[in-house]
């Protein structure tokens, strides 16, 4: 009892200290236990990254192994990097890794969720699988892209493939609000309205992207099919007539950040289109020079070679094409292109028989060839074998009876031969196709008033 | 401290880190999960049950499979149902790759596969359902390497249906001769030495004889070898090739053999045809055509083309009253999808399937891009209205290739089946494997079968379905009443995979009605090109007397009408392909009716 009885006396005693040290008490443990529930609270929501996806840097061509690589060394270095993982998957998607940059753009996205690249990008990569959930990168892409009118626009076309034309049509306004000229944007009013059976605003505005960029077959398509609807004939022909003027390729709409994605392409068929870029802007030597590189490396499917040696041709150095084409018959004596293009070399030096040899083996490889038909034709011509030569024509004719100048090859045999039924028959088919053609021209006069 | 104390500290803890979590989501949300497919799922009771062991149908199809990806391997062959010996059932012929007896080696042995069927097969259906292999008596041994595509028509109009295949190589015409085939391909006239996919039998100049039109693929060059970007070998895509026009052979054989002279054989006349394609401007635009269907999409009377080109604008062959063809398909919303971009079309069906009287067209799809519903508007108009059907999200992530619109479950509403199967590799960035069977199980996947709605609207079926359930690479699909139960059998065919043969099991959601509708001043042949109404019950449904459809295939050639609760039927209307109209008499439903031209009543 005593001993319970001063403890008491000293709980009077002290009653103040006792009760500061147990509230400092509650107060640290407080302390510690949001410092361990924030901490806790950061682990958890810190974003959980998936792991590094396979590459198959085995398969790749070695130029690509060597930009993949470097990639993924800026991975393995910073793996908390959102630029590290957004530059391997753009590496990745570039060369058609496509699940594996997914990968790597969502992680990049997880660690920056600021940066619209991201989303934009797993969206373009998923659109071609699934482009519901492409929609949705899009609209994460768009809610941080700003003024961007591409990533928007993005979105926008892509809601319009799902047939959504209202979730579409304020992203549409917006970007025409900023852009109003820009043709994309009016080509996107235009099918939104269309999609809302409102044909001729939507022809108006169909009209405004074809004058703002008249190249766009998609614009002069859906213009075509507007007239045809709205009854306007003549509209209907003009649109008909921009669309033969343009190169059947799809132009796509300026997109800085899926030009800077293809930019990355390292492998040989883009580095063989960029050396064909070259030949095609009169860059011959370079477009040689980048061929040759090409053509050394190894290549199971000798397009490199092909190419050079087409380049070789154009050059009219044809006896080092015929080099580098036997070269590669020592390995590959039934590749009918090597066949064909050995005979054009042949050709161009003077060496007709052994032309018409190849183009022979090249008819044996592939029966369909109108072009090996036809410099067959060509070739026993210049053998003075008509028979041969007017057989071949035939057979080229078959193939593609629309062809002027193999039917005014044909008229031109059956003339000499004497046949002048046959002749007008293939001649009146080509003047209707090539009538302004000389040799077409000449032979009209050698058969007399009567051929149109 | 008391333990009540204590825990009440944890609970203020545990409040401040549930607080502390949920701020830092609010300030870095992670990016969202995908919304849930918006495509509706129907959970329908089987509708097709797998047959194919109790018919007595063994055959295997063989692509050759050098390991070289030949690209004629990945595209498949098809199949024909139609009734060879005239006994009211349905017969079926497929067509072959590589013929096994022609020669290639497998990629991993070396040998030719021993179960590879030998050549294309013609199998005769008996009256109990089982069917008979007749190839090599009927005459349709085939030798030559590479088969593609078949269409049935009667080309000399004696009543018995005649054969055309297709080939990577020169194509092939069987005249059936009573039973028995007799390859006419030479003296007739037929030269098609480019690589023929879908053909069909459509009569453009209304002369009463059927002509051919073949559609070409590419001008393929065997050599040529593709490696993808990441450095993997696959099939060539059609774009590293230029396209090869179509043909168009007229029949002359009532020109060439004058009435009253025939030839020695038989006394029938021989059959000639001439190549017309230059002269009625089909050849003139070139395009990788896989799939085609005729129909009078403008309603002028005369026939029309469909072509569904892969990678490319279809075309909309527009005949000009028989003097030429125009494309149309641009100004007529048909060449490309909604954004105007072109896609890569393999199969192709037609049929109205909103009951306004015109068809809509259909056209699979490469995966990633949707297959493609393009509505009638008005005549030849067409516009993409893919997304509103719900057929979008759903087709994109396969690859389509046969498919047909087809009352599966007789509830009077076209319903839509799909033949899928890859043509690329969806593991690229491994070597692929020696083994054939492993090498093309990456290119399988489901078939897909959807519900319409009869209003334009389609609902995929649940894919536990047994036509679905199970992923293969087919290619050909053909739809015909194999059993003459009033219900639409399919028939798949895949790469170096079986035939298989499904039957309809769907419960009956209505009654139905199979029309023939015969010429009997051509030989008694099926009238193809004529376009069936249906009165009944207040309602119409319009069928077109056309086999030609789907991916390289030739399907029945009876008009099908499912009738929902309709039990009679008014009256059948026929516009016949001379133009002529007619009125049949209507009558019970659940029955076959065979209407002949020049035995109906006027409209």
């Amino acid at each position: 009892m005593s001993g319970s009885r001063s403890a008491k006396a000293r709980q009077a005693d002290h009653p103040a200290p006792r009760r500061t040290v147990r509230w400092r008490l509650v107060v640290l443990l407080l302390l510690a236990g949001v410092a361990v529930a924030a901490n806790a609270a950061w682990w958890l929501a810190r974003p959980q990254l998936a792991p590094l996806p396979s590459i198959p840097m085995d398969q790749l061509e070695p130029r690509v192994a060597g930009i993949a690589a470097a990639a993924l060394a800026g991975v393995e270095q910073d793996g908390r990097s959102a630029m590290a993982w957004g530059d391997l998957g753009a590496v990745l998607r570039a060369h058609d890794l496509g699940p594996q940059a997914n990968v790597c753009f969502r992680n990049a996205e997880l660690l920056d969720n600021d940066d619209y690249r991201w989303p934009y990008y797993l969206g373009v990569s998923l659109s071609v699988t699934d482009l519901e959930s492409a929609v949705e990168c899009y609209r994460r892409a768009a809610q941080r892209a700003g003024d961007r009118p591409h990533v928007h626009l993005r979105l926008a076309e892509a809601l319009l493939d799902r047939g959504m034309p209202a979730e579409a049509e304020p992203v549409i306004e917006r970007v025409l609000a900023s852009h109003p000229t820009d043709a994309r944007a009016q080509l996107a009013k235009a099918r939104c309205l269309f999609s809302q059976e409102k044909l001729q605003e939507s022809r108006t505005w169909a009209e405004k992207s074809a004058a703002a960029a008249p190249d766009m077959r998609a614009t002069h398509l859906l213009l075509a099919q507007l007239c045809r609807r709205l009854n306007d004939e003549a509209g209907q022909d003009r649109a008909l007539e921009a669309l033969a003027s343009i190169p059947a390729e799809i132009t796509p709409w300026s997109d800085p950040d899926v030009a800077a994605l293809l930019g990355l392409r390292q492998d040989r068929a883009a580095r063989l289109r960029s050396a064909a870029e070259l030949a095609r802007s009169g860059l011959t030597a370079s477009a040689t020079a980048a061929l040759s590189e090409l053509a050394q490396e190894s290549d199971p499917t000798a397009s490199a070679a092909l190419a050079l040696a087409d380049a070789l041709v154009d050059d009219r150095k044809y006896a080092q094409a015929e080099k580098l084409l036997r070269e590669y018959l020592r390995d590959q004596t039934d590749d009918e292109r090597i066949r064909f293009r050995l005979g054009v070399a042949c050709f161009q030096q003077g060496n007709y028989p052994q032309a018409a040899e190849e183009f022979r083996r090249t008819i044996g490889l592939k029966p369909d060839s109108f072009m090996a038909h036809y410099n067959l034709g060509h070739a026993l011509q210049k053998c003075r074998d008509a028979q041969g030569a007017k057989e071949a024509f035939l057979a080229a004719v078959r193939l593609r009876p629309g062809h002027g100048l193999a039917r005014a090859n044909l008229a031109a045999l059956w003339l000499k031969e004497g046949n002048r039924e046959e002749a007008r028959h293939h001649l009146n088919v080509a003047a209707k196709l090539i009538p302004d053609d000389p040799t077409v021209r000449s032979l009209i006069r050698q058969l007399g008033p009567s051929t149109p | 401290m008391t333990a009540r104390r204590a825990l009440a500290l944890c609970g203020i803890a545990a409040v401040f880190a549930v607080a502390a979590y949920g701020l830092w989501r609010y300030a870095f949300p992670t990016p969202s999960a995908s919304r849930a497919k918006s495509t509706s799922v129907n959970e329908a009771p089987p509708l097709f049950e797998e047959i194919t062991s109790t018919t007595g149908i063994d055959f295997q199809h063989w692509c050759g499979d050098g390991g070289k990806f030949y690209f004629p391997e990945v595209m498949g062959s098809g199949i024909a149902l139609f009734d060879y010996d005239r006994d009211g059932y349905l017969d079926l012929f497929v067509v072959q790759g590589m013929p096994a007896i022609t020669g290639g080696a497998d990629r991993s042995t070396g040998k030719q596969p021993a179960k590879a069927s030998a050549s294309s097969r013609l199998y005769r259906q008996e009256k109990d359902g089982r069917f008979v292999d007749v190839t090599e008596e009927a005459g349709l041994m085939d030798e030559e390497p590479y088969g593609m595509g078949v269409a049935v028509g009667d080309v000399n109009n004696d009543g018995w249906p005649d054969l055309y295949v297709t080939k990577f190589g020169r194509d092939r015409l069987f005249l059936n001769r009573q039973g028995r085939f007799e390859d006419i391909t030479a003296s007739a006239g037929i030269d098609n030495p480019r690589w023929g996919t879908s053909v069909c039998f459509i009569d453009y100049d209304r002369d009463g004889w059927l002509d051919i039109f073949v559609t070409n693929y590419v001008d393929y060059y065997p050599s040529q070898r593709c490696i993808e970007p990441n450095g993997s070998e696959d099939y060539c895509h059609p774009g590293e090739f230029s396209p090869a026009p179509a043909k168009l052979y007229r029949n002359v054989t009532a020109t060439m053999a004058p009435s009253g002279s025939e030839s020695e054989n038989e006394g029938v006349p021989a059959v000639r045809f001439q190549d017309v394609s230059f002269e009625m401007g089909i050849d003139g635009k070139p395009g990788p055509g896989l799939g085609v269907v005729p129909g009078d999409f403008n309603g002028d009377g005369w026939p029309d083309l469909y072509v569904a080109n892969d990678a490319a604008a279809n075309f909309l062959w527009i005949n000009q009253q028989g003097s030429k063809f125009v494309d149309e398909a641009v100004v007529g919303g048909a060449a490309c999808d909604i954004a105007g971009k072109p896609q890569s079309s393999m199969g192709v069906a037609s049929g109205d399937i909103n009951g306004d009287g015109m068809n809509e067209l259909f056209t699979t799809h490469l995966d990633g891009e949707y297959s493609t519903l393009y509505v009638q508007l008005a005549a030849a108009s067409f516009e993409d209205r893919t997304a509103r059907a719900g057929l979008a999200g759903a087709t994109i992530p396969f690859t389509g290739f046969g498919t047909a619109f087809l009352d599966m479950d007789l509830d009077g509403n076209l319903d839509l089946a799909i033949a899928n199967g890859r043509v690329r590799r969806p593991d690229r960035d491994r070597a692929p494997p020696a083994d054939p069977a492993a090498f093309w199980r990456a290119y399988a996947e489901p078939n897909q079968l959807f519900l319409g709605d009869g209003k334009g609207g389609f609902a995929l079926v649940a894919s536990a379905q047994p036509f679905c359930a199970e992923p293969h690479v087919a290619r050909g699909l053909a739809v015909g009443d194999l059993d003459n139960d009033g219900d639409l059998d399919l028939v798949t065919s895949e790469i170096n995979g079986p035939l298989r043969v499904f039957r309809n099991v769907a419960p009956r959601a209505g009654n139905w009605l199979m029309v023939a509708a015969i010429d009997p001043q051509r030989g008694g042949r099926d009238a193809y090109g004529a376009v069936l109404t249906v009165e009944a019950g207040g309602k119409r449904w319009s069928r077109d007397i056309n086999p030609a459809y789907s991916y390289l295939s030739s399907n029945d050639p009876r008009a099908h009408f499912g009738l929902g609760q309709v039990d009679s039927v008014d009256r059948i209307i026929v516009r016949w392909p001379d133009g002529s109209e007619e009125s049949f008499a209507g009558g019970p439903a659940n029955r076959l009716v065979t209407v002949r031209q020049g035995e109906g009543n006027p409209p």
